[in-house]
């Protein structure tokens, strides 16, 4: 059979069973992501050519059901609605299979072909499990098809049950209790679907339904609820259970001991009261260091290369009119700053956190710093993005979106800004360590977790909004895949190129020509009252300051400049110790940057947005002034005994 | 007269005055797939026991005593009911008729520990519930999952949170009559537990608001 049009499929399963490696196995590259509109999900789409087929693949977020009102379950439920895809590729995962039948139970309900990908079956024999996959194929009444996504096996396979789609009709439909049923065969023959009946009764909205059956679905819903005496969504999805319970166990053939000793032992260290603390210190150390030492050592290489080869010719061109040499040299000033910030330092930084990601640490993690983000009034799963931070603010805000209530985005969104970014410790290592002491330069990220601590503590008391408990489903170990790890980096990255790098070229050249008429000398003089008055800093830190707003680490290289000395070693006579550690202090906290203000206000909106950006002016004044005034007078104070 | 007998009559004669109403000849016969003049010969003979109180053509009801032996049949079928469909997989109808035989010649012993085994379930396999038997009275009362150490296991007798999250619990499984294993116990109370199959970490917030009952370690060595 011959298909002109290409079948939508729409690849639905649990988090972190192995779908967005199918994805990429299947589609290559040339993958879209884009936001599913009206959610601030995101969903990949690729296409599939073979043989005679053809295929528009959508990956949608990893979710457990499609009853609660979590973000990424909206996502999937808007998006089935929408698309209506002709069919869905179900991605189980063999080792977790009761818990993942429970989707495909209700996938099989929509009266959509389901096709199901029972993948990871070389790590479940790895744990002593094997899967009938005929046997479930005859349970679900649907095709089951064997995969192993890492590996790539199955998927010839995959490819053709495509060809053949299974018909939804004989799919296997959930025997709920028998009230239940009752009134399900009741509401179908006032005409409605059974698995709209379903959905309707356990909790679905009835707007847009006739009056009669809004009130038939009411009442129905009293009468469970009081017969039974618990929520007609427990009801049911304890039937689901029990069917995916007896489904899975009676597939399920356990074979000899699983081989899980390292593992199950690497897992208990990971999560031990101390030594899990300990490796966890000793990971993000170790990363930062990676980061700063190998970043580095490329970000010099790819200035030397682009100062030698563009920039420098370029300064020497002679334009008919210098504005417009102004422009062009302020322009490859951004794009080189841009390059050589995204690769050296925030590629490297992300390369190892889907390395971590991926590997299932990162859940550990979550788990260990639970507690401590509990007196934020977080928990644990906010933990992520505030390490993301790490490395460029703009993902790790991008990543706050995956949290549940608006008011956990509020605050770590908050907080991420207020982590020292790569950009940030380009400053604070380039500046206080170099030429005061790396102990110095130390204790600002020491400040800035005090102040962290101290802002969450306050924000989490007075942000008003629903608190969610911790509940995060431990991702199995796993060796990581490096298709998936480069998928991974390049999905953080695209943030920063799509949102950051434009930003910064255009207002690389926007500054240029602030410079050029004159604006920033008079910025100086307008802002000297708070550099120079309140904080004790040379006047010509405003400049710098202005351009630490579109990149911080920019801060640094401006203030050498404004500074009129030939290169940052000047520095050391231009600056006091202390104005350099106040300097350093004040850019850490002061203001997010442009792009991550960009971000900020697609993740929480405008009015959130300026007030985080009021926040940090208002607390980088406070702490850096604090420190200009006090230190002097302790300084003072103890040499005077 | 076999044991067998009269306990399927009693039950027959618990289940069809559920509704408050005598249960007819007829309909005994029916339920039972005897003719109508034996079960009148032996409704009399029952009636002698003390069993039931049986008037001709107005049909049979239950004494106390009669009552007391009908519910613990009924009991004892539906813990083994539960026991074969949802710890050993077996498909409803076998298990219906099975359950059927073994009831009465099974020990009060062993279905104690059988329930023990189960966690003390609230309904059996047909959503209809289990009366309470004195091994469930002198369980531990329902206690908070946060109570429970490292290795032990609970059966979840209710979850006492907000919609939103308790939807979400419900999909990972957090539901009464599921059994969980505290696999991890941090210091600050956190917990990695092990249900349906995969390892769930919550937060002490929330195990807080979960209950359960201890399953009896005894049972399950």
């Amino acid at each position: 059979m011959t298909r002109i049009k290409a079948l939508k499929v729409a690849l639905i399963g649990n988090p972190s069973v192995g779908k967005s490696t199918l994805f990429s196995r299947l589609t290559g590259i040339g993958v879209l992501i884009s936001n599913y509109p009206g959610t601030t999900m995101e969903v990949a789409h690729g296409r599939v050519m073979h043989d005679d087929i053809s295929l528009n693949l959508s990956d949608l977020p990893g979710i457990y059901s499609l009853d609660t009102a979590i973000p990424e379950e909206q996502t999937v439920i808007k998006y089935l609605q929408d698309e209506r895809p002709d069919v869905i590729l179900n991605v189980i995962d063999s080792t977790r299979l009761e818990r993942n039948l429970y989707l495909t139970l209700e996938l099989l309900e929509l009266d959509i072909p389901v096709i199901v990908a029972l993948n990871m079956v070389d790590e479940a024999a790895m744990i002593g499990v094997d899967v009938d996959a005929e046997q479930l194929s005859h349970l679900l009444g649907t095709v089951v098809i064997p995969t192993s996504a890492g590996k790539g096996t199955g998927l010839e396979e995959l490819m053709h049950a495509f060809r053949n789609l299974p018909d939804h009709r004989g799919q296997r439909h959930v025997r709920y209790d028998r009230h239940v049923e009752g009134y399900i065969a009741q509401l179908q023959s006032m005409g409605l679907r059974r698995n709209e009946a379903v959905i309707l009764l356990s909790g679905g909205r009835t707007e847009g339904y006739p009056e009669e059956i809004s009130t038939a679905i009411g009442m129905m819903r009293d009468e469970i609820m009081s017969t039974h005496d618990a929520p007609v969504l427990e009801l049911l999805a304890g039937n689901r259970y029990s069917d995916a319970g007896l489904i899975a166990r009676s597939v399920m053939r356990k074979r000899t001991e699983p081989h899980t000793g390292l593992r199950e032992r690497m897992d208990g260290l990971f999560v031990h009261p101390l030594w899990g603390f300990a490796i966890l210190a000793a990971i993000v150390l170790s990363m930062l260091l990676v980061v700063f030492f190998v970043g580095g050592f490329v970000e010099d290489l790819i200035s030397n290369v682009f100062d030698a080869y563009i920039l420098n010719p370029a300064k020497a061109w002679q334009a008919p009119y210098p504005i417009l040499s102004i422009v062009v040299i302020y322009t490859l000033i951004g794009v080189e700053a841009g390059l050589s910030i995204v690769v050296p330092y925030i590629m490297t930084f992300y390369l190892l956190m889907a390395v971590l990601e991926n590997s299932g640490y990162l859940t550990r993690a979550a788990f260990l710093l639970d507690e401590i983000m509990h007196r934020f009034r977080l928990h644990g799963r906010a933990m992520i993005p505030m390490v993301l931070g790490f490395g460029c603010s703009v993902p790790a805000i991008m990543a706050t979106r995956s949290l549940q209530t608006r008011r956990e985005r509020i605050i770590t969104a908050t907080l991420v800004s207020m982590v020292p970014c790569s950009a940030r410790s380009v400053v604070i290592l380039g500046l206080v360590a170099k030429f005061i002491s790396i102990w110095a330069g130390l204790s600002i990220y020491l400040l800035m977790l005090v102040l962290i601590v101290l802002v969450g503590y306050i924000l989490g008391r007075t942000v008003k909004g629903e608190e969610t408990g911790f509940v995060m489903e431990m991702v199995p170990l796993r060796v990581p895949e490096l298709t998936d790890v480069i998928n991974k980096t390049w999905l953080q990255m695209k943030e920063f190129v799509y949102v950051a790098f434009p930003l910064l070229i255009v207002g690389s050249a926007v500054l240029g020509v602030l410079q050029f008429i004159g604006f920033l000398a008079l910025m100086n003089t307008l802002l000297a009252p708070v550099t120079h008055g309140w904080l004790g800093l040379p006047e010509f830190s405003a400049t710098a300051l202005i351009f630490g707003v579109l990149r911080k680490e920019m801060a640094l290289e401006t203030l050498a400049v404004a500074a009129n000395t030939a290169s940052i070693h000047g520095l050391a006579t231009a600056m006091t110790p202390l104005q350099m550690y106040v300097f350093a202090v004040f850019t850490t906290i002061y203001i997010p940057c442009l792009a991550s203000i960009a971000m900020l206000k697609r993740v929480l909106g405008l009015t959130d947005t300026v007030k985080v950006t009021a926040l940090t002016i208002l607390l980088a004044l406070l702490v850096s002034g604090l420190i200009a005034h006090l230190v002097p007078v302790v300084a003072a104070a103890l040499f005077s005994y | 007269m076999r044991k067998n007998i009269t306990e399927e009559y009693l039950e027959t004669i618990l289940y069809l005055t559920r509704g408050g109403a005598r249960a007819k000849t007829r309909d005994i016969a029916l339920a039972m797939d005897i003719k109508p003049p034996s079960v009148t010969e032996m409704l009399l003979k029952l009636r002698k026991q003390g069993y039931i109180d049986y008037v001709p053509y107005e049909g049979a009801s239950l004494t106390g005593e009669g009552r007391t032996k009908a519910v613990e049949m009924e009991r004892k079928h539906q813990l083994l009911e539960t026991f074969l469909v949802g710890t050993l997989g077996v498909d409803t109808d076998t298990a219906h008729d099975e359950a059927c035989e073994m009831e009465h010649t099974i020990s009060d012993g062993t279905v104690e520990r059988i329930c023990s085994f189960l966690g003390h379930p609230r309904y059996c396999p047909d959503d209809h519930p289990i009366t309470r038997g004195p091994c469930c009275e002198s369980a531990d009362a329902p206690t908070p999952l946060l109570n429970l150490e490292e290795g032990e296991e609970g059966v979840i007798r209710v979850v006492t949170l907000d919609n939103n999250t308790r939807d979400y619990l419900l999909s990972l499984g957090f539901m009464p009559d599921v059994q969980v294993l505290v696999r991890k116990k941090l210091p600050s109370n956190s917990l990695l537990v092990r249900i349906k199959g995969s390892e769930i970490a919550i937060g002490r917030d929330i195990a807080g608001r979960i209950l359960v009952s201890r399953v009896a370690p005894n049972v399950i060595g």
